[in-house]
């Protein structure tokens, strides 16, 4: 027995230690999409039994303008959201000072962290009440009439995503903290003594050693806009109209309420396939990284 | 010696784990069996949560032995969760909505038979005219607690300030609100963000334009959302829509969060249930009135809308038997009552006497004098036409000049659902 193992241990240890994770990922990750994708060939209302229609599914989809609105605003969303990163870095680099009152101001930038999206989203729709809100009662006092950003169907989503935006900028803040308190001083003081500072320094002595942070809060940045659905179904319910809902949001908009399970997985499943170019993108990028690294 | 600490250490655990044994030695198996019953419930209102408490005391006190778990949740996401949790980890008993949305649960064979239920408790008589409601190819589903008329509640005060009584007919209640406009008063206030406190305009001007038939006729598919007769409902509620009598921004809110603006004055009216007055407190509910939806078409007879509730015994329960004993302790008049009364709706019982002091009164009233009823859009309809149906209605009544786009596309939704 022992020679047994002593003789395979080489690639059998890999595979033990493998066994566990393996399994949890093609349990709960793989074995689901697949079977979402199966759904979505079927008519199914998510309990009795399924007929198959083929492809009629993405056949409805692709002709209902509902679809679109939600594209529309998952760019939007992806867009925006773009600028967490951007905003979280400048933040990182302005609370990056070795002063001990910056602790108190850091604590603020971190508050949304600590906050569920869900509470985000009550906190404001309060916010934007175009009668008892904050909002309303500045635009009053400085003499304008209140703006009811959330039933406005142009400018609803933006009110979502600004909302949405408080909160993954101090996730990308967080990011960009714990990248610069792992640079590379003699790197600085390098530069410093070959005369750079201000932008020159930022440019070509920090931001380099930041690029591998940079890389992932974008890819987490992107893919947390695509996902995202919490603060749309506390904020507005996808309305007024639909015209606040993305895709994800209308997946569980038609297998919740209309009881489309098949309908549903057909969006789960142009929503996967939208997600898989930039999940491909990072593997590509982090593979690249690896090989280069060893 | 090196070993005596561990084996002391050891002796002491092991004698405190004989103490810890003891102790809980008589809770580890009573005397009686334990027996429990989850009762799943989306009336989550103060008062018919403490009626709910105290029936379940009472029952339990009843019953040695017999343990019950309530699982309270709001009404949304209630509507939410019922799906799941009738597949997944049904409960014993599970509150509902009677009519269509019970039927969508019955034709996927989520909630179990109870037809013989109303001849053992003797509940045929007394609740027979809510059987219809709550029975799906001739058998019954569900057990009718309650039901609820709607209507218009107005502000008192801003009544009297502008010299107005409530009104009899449509052109009356026009007036109203022309008067209420003027006088920087919103006519009528309502929340639209989730969805259906909006399609109580539209249930009642169809119903009252072009009677029960055609009405239901239009839940059942046979009907057409780009029939004239629609077109007319339209017309009549466009109109005002177009004089800023609601409102704005009404999808901001949700049905609760309109409902200061009627207890502030800020608005004259809203179009609602029972659960405005549920949801003020004592002192604000006694400036607010109540009157019918008026008539609209003299020629057409006063249509009511009459929703009921109900509770089933879900099919994969695991207590049938207990659950089936606490519907019939909770059908018993006095606690029947008592649930109804918290939550300001009328039990589903003709043979309780009602309070003549009770908003119950009042609605029993209406629906005394209804030439006949239908339940609600949601509850009367297929759900993906309702949800499809009250998104058209939330865009109309914001932008009423789509009128023509919103009802092709209900009707090619209905012929995609009812085909």
């Amino acid at each position: 027995m022992l020679r047994i193992w002593r003789q395979n241990q080489s690639w059998l240890t890999p595979l033990v230690l493998l066994f566990l994770p393996l399994a949890l990922f093609l349990m709960m990750i793989v074995w689901p999409i697949i079977q979402s994708i199966v759904i979505s060939f079927y008519e199914w209302d998510g309990t009795g039994p399924a007929t198959f229609i083929g492809l009629d599914n993405y056949r409805e989809l692709f002709a209902d303008p509902q679809f679109f609105t939600s594209l529309k605003n998952n760019i939007i969303w992806i867009a925006l959201f773009l600028l967490a990163p951007v905003f979280g870095l400048g933040l990182a680099l302005f609370l990056n000072q070795p002063l001990g009152e910056m602790r108190i101001v850091k604590s603020v930038f971190f508050i949304p962290l600590v906050l569920a999206n869900v509470i985000i989203g009550v906190v404001f729709t309060w916010f934007y009440d175009p009668t008892f809100g904050i909002l309303a009662i500045v635009m009053r006092f400085f003499g304008f009439e209140p703006f009811a950003i959330l039933s406005d169907e142009h400018f609803v989503t933006f009110g979502i995503v600004f909302a949405a935006l408080w909160a993954q900028t101090a996730f990308c803040l967080v990011l960009f903290l714990a990248g610069l308190s792992q640079l590379d001083g003699e790197l600085i003081a390098a530069g410093r003594i070959d005369g750079a500072s201000g932008w020159t320094l930022l440019r070509h002595i920090v931001l380099p050693q930041l690029r591998a942070v940079s890389f992932v809060a974008t890819i987490i940045t992107v893919i947390g806009s695509l996902r995202n659905f919490d603060l749309i179904a506390v904020m507005t319910q996808g309305g007024p109209y639909g015209s606040s809902t993305v895709l994800a949001y209308q997946m569980y908009d038609a297998t919740i309420f209309s009881y489309r399970a098949g309908y549903g997985a057909a969006i789960a499943t142009v929503l996967f396939l939208i997600m898989s170019i930039y999940i491909a993108f990072f593997l590509r990028h982090t593979l690249r990284r690896e090989q280069r690294g060893a | 010696m090196t070993l005596s600490l561990p084996r002391r250490a050891l002796l002491m655990g092991a004698g405190a784990l004989a103490l810890a044994c003891g102790v809980l030695h008589p809770f580890a198996t009573p005397a009686v069996a334990q027996e429990t019953l989850v009762i799943n419930t989306d009336r989550s209102g103060a008062g018919q949560k403490a009626a709910m408490n105290k029936i379940v005391a009472d029952f339990e006190a009843a019953n040695p032995g017999v343990k019950v778990t309530v699982n309270y949740s709001d009404v949304e996401s209630y509507k939410t969760s019922i799906r799941n949790f009738l597949v997944a980890s049904p409960p014993d008993v599970a509150f509902w909505f009677t009519g269509a949305r019970m039927r969508a649960f019955t034709k996927r064979d989520l909630f179990a038979d109870m037809s013989g239920f109303y001849e053992q408790n003797k509940l045929e008589k007394p609740m027979q005219p809510f059987l219809a409601a709550v029975t799906d190819n001739g058998k019954q589903y569900m057990m009718p607690t309650n039901f609820n008329t709607w209507g218009f509640f107005y502000n008192k005060e801003v009544f009297s300030k502008l010299g107005v009584e409530p009104p009899k007919t449509w052109d009356e209640l026009m007036a109203i609100a022309e008067k209420a406009k003027a006088a920087g008063i919103v006519p009528f206030t309502i929340g639209t963000r989730d969805l259906w406190a909006n399609a109580l305009w539209f249930d009642y001007l169809t119903k009252r334009i072009n009677g029960l038939d055609f009405y239901m006729g239009l839940m059942n598919g046979t009907e057409s959302y780009t029939d004239p007769r629609i077109k007319k409902v339209f017309d009549t509620w466009r109109v005002p829509i177009e004089k800023g009598y609601f409102l704005d921004n009404a999808s901001s809110y949700g049905w609760q969060e309109a409902i200061p603006f009627l207890a502030q004055g800020k608005a004259a009216m809203y179009l609602l249930g029972p659960y405005v007055l549920t949801s003020l407190p004592e002192e604000a509910r006694k400036n607010i009135g109540f009157f019918p939806f008026p008539t609209v078409d003299p020629s057409v007879p006063n249509i009511e809308q009459v929703s009921i509730n109900g509770v089933g015994i879900p099919k994969g329960a695991k207590n049938k038997e207990l659950a089936l004993k606490f519907l019939a302790f909770l059908a018993q008049p006095e606690n029947l009552s008592a649930f109804a009364k918290g939550g300001s709706v009328v039990p589903a019982r003709t043979d309780i006497q009602i309070d003549p002091n009770d908003f119950a009164s009042v609605q029993m009233e209406q629906v005394r004098n209804s030439a006949g009823s239908s339940q609600f859009y949601d509850r009367d309809t297929d759900p993906e036409m309702a949800q499809q149906g009250m998104k058209g209605f939330q865009e109309f009544l914001a932008k009423p000049d789509r009128e023509d786009a919103i009802l092709q596309r209900l009707d090619a939704t209905r012929k995609r659902i009812f085909n």
